[in-house]
C-alpha cells in the first residue's frame, strides 16, 4: 500500500483505514510505503498500532517502507515500536 | 470527519493564532531580547503549521515549518532580532492570514510572494548572514540574563512529569493531540514515555476519527514550568492535563523545591538573571529582619533598577494570570439561547404572578412569597449571564500594535503605543464593532496629530510620538480615550473650514466644543492635501454612526501644541438597557434612558411651526423638532394636542428632539430581542422586549428616528 499524500491525516484515515483493513482480510503481505509522506497525525498512528497489535497476535507482520525521521519520531512518540 | 469541519475549526484557530502572533510580533521589536515573547511566536507558528496540514493547507504548513526553523534559530540565539528580522516574520504571518483568509493557496502572486520571503529566510540562516545591528542595544539586565542561561544551562535542568489524556473528539475541533506532544518533546529529552494504549479498541471496532490515547511523560527540559504549560494552552481547558515539576525526584542532589504555581519576585528576577543568588539570599535575609517590600531592597540595595523590579511585577502577574485562567470557550449563540429562554421564564413568572394576587386565600399568599423568591433568582441568573459575555478589551487593544506600527514606519514618524485599562471588560458584540471606529481614530492621530520626529524636537518634545489607547469603567458605562501628544486640532482651520462650507457665518463666534463638533460631518477634513490614510473628509463621521449604533457618544479634545483626545463613552452592554415605557394609543414603547433628558407638558404657546424646520417645541430658550410618535408608527393616539400629551427631550449626540408621547409608565431594566427585518425595516425601533405581562413593547432607537425624521 502506497501512501501519496504529504501530510497524512485525520481527513484521509477513515479511507484508510477502510483499504488497510480489506487488505488485511486479504491476507497477503502488509507493506505500507509512506516514501512521500512528510507528518502524521495521531488518528494515523492509533489506526497503525491497531493493525500492528492484531498482526502480532495473528502472527503476521506489518512493514512500514520509506518512513522518513520525522515520521519515525511521531511513532516513537506514540510508542509505536518501529 | 468532514473536511468541512476540520478547516472550519481550523480558520477560527487560525484567526485567534495570527491575532495574538501580529501584537507579539511588534511587542519583540519593542523588546528584542525578552525570550518569553520569541518562545510564545514560535509556539504560535509551531501550531499554525501542524493545524494547516490538518486542514489541508499544505502550502501554509510548509511555509510555516520554514518560519519555525527560523524562530528556532532565533530562540537558540543563532540570529539576532533586527528589524528586517520583524519585517519578515510580520510579512510572512500576512502571506500565511492571506493564503488562509483571502487568496487561497496556489495563486501565481501568492507564489511570488513565497519564493521572496523564502529567498529572504534563506539569507537570514547563512552563518555569515546577519552583519545588521541588533534592534535595539539590550538593556544590562537582558544581556545579563542570557549569559547567566548559558553559564547555569548545565544546572537548569528541571525535570517534569506531564500527564495528557485528550477527549474522544478532539480531532472534531482540529487539533492533533501529537502535535501537542510533539511540541511538548521540543522542550527537552523524554527520559521516561508510557503511552496508554488500553483505550484503543482492537484494529476491527476502532472508530479512526475518535482519540484513544494518552500520556504519562518524564521530559528533561531548562524551560520553566509555566513555559512547558503553555504547551498545552490550547488545549488544557477540555482535557486532563497535568504538569508536575519532578526534579526533587530525579536530581536528589539539587535542592528540593515543591512544584511552584505562583512565582516569588525574587524568583522571576533571579531567573531571568536579574540579581544573582547571593543578592537573593541577601535581600530575602534583609527583608525578614526590615520588614520592607523585596523590590525596594533590591532597588535601595543597587542589585536592580526600578524598572528591572517593575518589568518582574508584571511578569508575575502575568504568570499569576496564567495560572488562574479555567476557561472554558462557549459560542455566544448559546449564551443568547439561554437569555433568551430565561426572558421566557420571567414572561411565566410574571403570569404566575399575576394569577397569584388575583387568588385570596392563603395559597395565594404563599405563592406571592414563593414568586418573590425566585424572581430574585432569576435576577441575579440574568446578570450572571450577562456576565458572561463580557470580554476584556485587551486582545482588542493589542491587535493595534501591528497597526500603529506599519503606519508609523509608512510616515516615517517614530511612535510609542501605550495601553491601559487591557483588563477592562465589555460586551463581547461592543467590542467587535468598535474595532473600526478605533482604526480610523489612530490613523488619524499619527496621520494628522503626531508631528515629524524634527518638528517634535523643535518644540521641546519626544521625538517619538505617543499615543495612548485607554479603557476605564465609569458610572455603569464604558470609557475608551484615544489620546495623542501631537500638535492638537487647529481651530482655525476648523473654522475657515466651515465658513466655506457655509456651516457658520464668517462674523460668527463658534465655540471650540461647536468648532470641533464639525468634525463629525460628513464631508469635512482640514487635511491640507489627501493622502493614503486619512484627509478625504471620510472618517469621523463613520466612526461617529458607528459609535451611536452602540448606543454610544464621541467627543474631540485639543489643545494646541499638546495633542488631542478622542473619548468614547459606550454601555456596557448591548443586550439589556434601562429605559424608560411610555404608553401612546394601546402601545407601549420604549425610549432608552440614557437619551433622555427631561419630560414636560408644553403649554399651548410652546408649539410652533416654523419654516424649514417644521413643528417644535420651546425647550429652555431653544426650539427642537418635535416629532409624534403617532405619526411615526400610523396608530391612534390618546391626545393629538401637544399641551395635553408629554413631550420627552431626547438626545442623540449633539441634537435634541422632543418626542410627543401620550403617557409616562414608570422606568425599568430591559433586556432586548432582536426584531427581524421583515417585521420591521424602520430605522425608529431598535429591538423589541417582553414586558411582565407578556406582553411587546418596541424600543425606539432615537438615533435612527432622528435620521428618519431628517431623511423624511
Amino acid at each position: 500500500m502506497i501512501i501519496e499524500e504529504e501530510i497524512f491525516g485525520i481527513k484521509h484515515v477513515r479511507k484508510f483505514y477502510g483499504n488497510l483493513k480489506e487488505e488485511y482480510k486479504s491476507g497477503i503481505e502488509l507493506i505500507i510505503d509512506f516514501k512521500s509522506v512528510k507528518r502524521v497525525d495521531l488518528s494515523i498512528v492509533q489506526v497503525l498500532t491497531a493493525v500492528v497489535r492484531m498482526a502480532r497476535k495473528d502472527g503476521r507482520v506489518v512493514k512500514f517502507k520509506s518512513l522518513s525521521e520525522d515520521v519515525k519520531n511521531q511513532m516513537i512518540l506514540c510508542g509505536l515500536k518501529i | 470527519m468532514g473536511d468541512n469541519e476540520i478547516r472550519q475549526a481550523f480558520l477560527t484557530e487560525a484567526k485567534e493564532i495570527i491575532e495574538n502572533l501580529e501584537s507579539d510580533i511588534v511587542q519583540l521589536e519593542e523588546n528584542a531580547g525578552d525570550r518569553e515573547i520569541i518562545n510564545r511566536i514560535f509556539r504560535y507558528f509551531h501550531t499554525l503549521k501542524g493545524s494547516s496540514g490538518i486542514a489541508g493547507f499544505t502550502e501554509v504548513y510548509e511555509f510555516s515549518h520554514k518560519i519555525e526553523n527560523l524562530l528556532d534559530a532565533v530562540r537558540g540565539g543563532k540570529i539576532e532580532v533586527t528589524d528586517s528580522l520583524i519585517d519578515l516574520i510580520l510579512d510572512s504571518m500576512d502571506w500565511i492570514r492571506d493564503s488562509i483568509f483571502t487568496e487561497g493557496e496556489g495563486d501565481a502572486a501568492m507564489n511570488e510572494r513565497k519564493s521572496i520571503l523564502l529567498g529572504k529566510v534563506g539569507e537570514f540562516k547563512k552563518p555569515d548572514a546577519s552583519v545588521e545591528k541588533p534592534l535595539k542595544s539590550e538593556d544590562a539586565a537582558k544581556a545579563r540574563a542570557a549569559a547567566h542561561e548559558k553559564e547555569d544551562a548545565a544546572n537548569k535542568y528541571k525535570y517534569y512529569r506531564v500527564r495528557a489524556s485528550f477527549i474522544e473528539k478532539i480531532f472534531e475541533f482540529g487539533i492533533d493531540p501529537l502535535m501537542v506532544m510533539e511540541d511538548l518533546a521540543s522542550h527537552g529529552p523524554i527520559i521516561k514515555n508510557i503511552v496508554d494504549k488500553q483505550n484503543l479498541p482492537e484494529f476491527e471496532g476502532i472508530d479512526p476519527e475518535k482519540c484513544y490515547l494518552s500520556w504519562d511523560i518524564i521530559i528533561k527540559s531548562k524551560s520553566a514550568l509555566n513555559q512547558i504549560n503553555d504547551v498545552f494552552i490550547f488545549v488544557k481547558d477540555e482535557n486532563k492535563i497535568t504538569v508536575e515539576d519532578v526534579t526533587s525526584q530525579y536530581m536528589s542532589e539539587e535542592k528540593l523545591h515543591a512544584p511552584v504555581y505562583e512565582k516569588k519576585l525574587g524568583e522571576i528576577m533571579l531567573e531571568s538573571g536579574i540579581i544573582s543568588e547571593n543578592e537573593l539570599d541577601e535581600a530575602i535575609a534583609l527583608q525578614n529582619v526590615e520588614g520592607k517590600r523585596f523590590g525596594d531592597i533590591i532597588v535601595n540595595k543597587g542589585f536592580a533598577s526600578e524598572e528591572e523590579v517593575e518589568h518582574a511585577i508584571k511578569e508575575q502577574a502575568i504568570l499569576k494570570k496564567k495560572v488562574e485562567n479555567t476557561t472554558v470557550r462557549v459560542d455566544t449563540v448559546r449564551l443568547d439561547n439561554i437569555l433568551n429562554l430565561l426572558g421566557e421564564i420571567v414572561i411565566g413568572q410574571s403570569s404566575l404572578s399575576r394569577i397569584a394576587h388575583e387568588m385570596e386565600n392563603d395559597y395565594g399568599t404563599q405563592l406571592k412569597n414563593i414568586i418573590y423568591g425566585l424572581d430574585r433568582t432569576t435576577r441575579e441568573f440574568q446578570e450572571q449571564i450577562m456576565s458572561i459575555r463580557m470580554i476584556p478589551i485587551g486582545p482588542t487593544f493589542n491587535q493595534f500594535r501591528r497597526f500603529v506600527r506599519d503606519i508609523a514606519h509608512s510616515l516615517h514618524k517614530e511612535m510609542k503605543f501605550v495601553l491601559e485599562g487591557e483588563e477592562t471588560e465589555l460586551d463581547k458584540t461592543v467590542i467587535e464593532r468598535i474595532d473600526d471606529p478605533l482604526k480610523h481614530m489612530i490613523r488619524n492621530s499619527i496621520d494628522h496629530g503626531i508631528e515629524q520626529p524634527e518638528e517634535r524636537v523643535k518644540a521641546g518634545k519626544d521625538p517619538a510620538g505617543t499615543i495612548t489607547l485607554k479603557a476605564y469603567h465609569q458610572e455603569g458605562n464604558v470609557f475608551i480615550e484615544v489620546n495623542d501628544d501631537g500638535k492638537g486640532i487647529d481651530e482655525e482651520r476648523v473654522r475657515e473650514k466651515a465658513i466655506s462650507m457655509n456651516l457658520i457665518k464668517p462674523d460668527e463666534e463658534a465655540s471650540r466644543e461647536k468648532l470641533l463638533s464639525f468634525l463629525f460631518m460628513p464631508g469635512f477634513s482640514t487635511a491640507k492635501k489627501v493622502g493614503d490614510l486619512s484627509g478625504r473628509g471620510v472618517g469621523m463621521d463613520v466612526v461617529k454612526t458607528n459609535i451611536e449604533s452602540l448606543r454610544g457618544s464621541v467627543e474631540i479634545r485639543s489643545e494646541k501644541g499638546r495633542g488631542s483626545s478622542v473619548k468614547i463613552k459606550l454601555p456596557l452592554t448591548l443586550a439589556i438597557i434601562d429605559g424608560m415605557l411610555t404608553k401612546t394609543g394601546n402601545n407601549t414603547y420604549i425610549i432608552p434612558l440614557l437619551s433622555v433628558m427631561e419630560t414636560i407638558r408644553p403649554a399651548r404657546e410652546d408649539i410652533k411651526t416654523i419654516e424649514g424646520k417644521g413643528e417644535v417645541v420651546s425647550y429652555r430658550g431653544e426650539y427642537l423638532s418635535l416629532i409624534r410618535l403617532y405619526e411615526i408608527f400610523n396608530i391612534k393616539p390618546r391626545y393629538e394636542n401637544p399641551w395635553e400629551a408629554l413631550v420627552v427631550i431626547v438626545e442623540s449626540g449633539r441634537t435634541k428632539v422632543g418626542l410627543l408621547i401620550d403617557d409616562m409608565i414608570g422606568q425599568q431594566q430591559i433586556v432586548i430581542k432582536s426584531l427581524d427585518n421583515y417585521i420591521t425595516q424602520s430605522r425608529a425601533v431598535s429591538g423589541a422586549s417582553i414586558l411582565g405581562d407578556g406582553k411587546v413593547a418596541l424600543i425606539i432607537d432615537i438615533f435612527g428616528l432622528m435620521e428618519d425624521v431628517v431623511s423624511a
